[in-house]
């Protein structure tokens, strides 16, 4: 069993204070190995939540400079990212983003499963396991994206509940763009 | 392109500084990522980077390689260990390799990349699919 990191996503509405110390406690273990000593079942998230989908709730306007931003923030000064003319000869009608740029968007898909009051997920012991990104074409300034959510699984290994979120993000005209897939790990509770 | 062959290696130095940027135009704002009197109170050793900065710096190693980052299909990671980040200007050093895994039919081509710091590998089964 692979481990997994602590929670890579902040949930937008609750940054700071006293809600993320209520969620990790001084001292609580951030990095767990599956199945740790000691790990009891929590309850277990309901396996006819697979199947579940979280329709569009906003559309997120891909802009130039956002992409410019987010490639200055991984040092990379690739010009297909911020070069119109040079994203046009390269064959693209506007400047492209990076591999991981959807993650912005992405974060809502995992918010719309982690914040589902019928499904219960204890978001307070919620890892992000692995991540991956199919693109069908790149993003690109311009787009008008929407985040389509699905639960394609639930089940439970070594006490810990796992979650297969599928995210597809369409442009504007319905072409899909990218399809995301997370794994969501919620902790099992220590004895 | 053979199996095996190996991409231009990476070295990058994740500073505090490079955290916050990232925070922001991630809009992922979590303080564990920026905030040492709280990443230490539940229990970190210090600030760590986010695990999707570390997709993303991986991700470089394979675009910097193709110019053309739209040739990138697919790209998927394990987060497996934490990049702790000190308060200095030196920041952590995180060092980024990759190779050739599978050259297929279709055009296409599954590079495979290792992140590694402090000796460890801090992303699992980190994969590409690229058109070549």
């Amino acid at each position: 069993m692979p481990e997994v990191q602590f929670a890579e996503f902040a949930r937008p509405k609750v940054l700071l204070g006293r809600s993320w110390r209520q969620r990790w406690p001084a001292g609580s273990v951030q990095y767990v190995k599956y199945s740790p000593a000691g790990t009891v079942g929590a309850v277990p998230l309901d396996p006819s939540f697979v199947g579940r989908t979280y329709p569009p709730d906003t559309t997120y306007d891909v802009g130039r400079a956002k992409i410019a931003e987010f490639a200055r923030s991984i040092g990379d000064d690739n010009p297909l990212y911020r070069d119109v003319a040079a994203a046009e000869q390269a064959g693209y009608d506007d400047v492209i983003a990076p591999p991981t740029f959807l993650t912005v968007v992405n974060i809502g898909a995992i918010n719309a499963v982690a914040e589902d009051p019928e499904l219960g997920l204890d978001y307070d012991r919620m890892v992000h396991g692995d991540q991956r990104f199919v693109h069908h074409r790149p993003v690109r300034a311009g787009d008008r994206l929407q985040i389509t959510t699905h639960i394609d699984d639930i089940f439970v290994r070594a006490g810990n509940d796992f979650l297969s979120v599928r995210a597809e993000i369409t442009a504007a005209d319905g072409e899909l763009v990218c399809t995301t897939y997370a794994q969501l790990v919620v902790r099992g509770e220590r004895s | 392109m053979n199996v095996g062959d190996e991409l231009p290696a990476l070295t990058v130095r994740v500073t505090r500084a490079q955290l916050v940027r990232y925070a922001g135009a991630s809009l992922d704002f979590n303080p564990i990522h920026w905030n040492e009197r709280f990443a230490t109170e539940v229990g970190l050793p210090n600030v760590i980077a986010h695990g999707m900065l570390t997709m993303a710096l991986g991700g470089r190693v394979v675009t910097d390689w193709l110019g053309d980052p739209g040739r990138v299909v697919e790209y998927g990671v394990r987060f497996t260990r934490p990049v702790v980040v000190p308060d200095d200007d030196v920041g952590a050093l995180v060092e980024f390799t990759a190779k050739i895994g599978e050259v297929r039919d279709d055009g296409t081509a599954r590079v495979d990349i290792t992140a590694k710091f402090d000796g460890k590998t801090v992303l699992g089964k980190a994969q590409a699919v690229v058109r070549v």
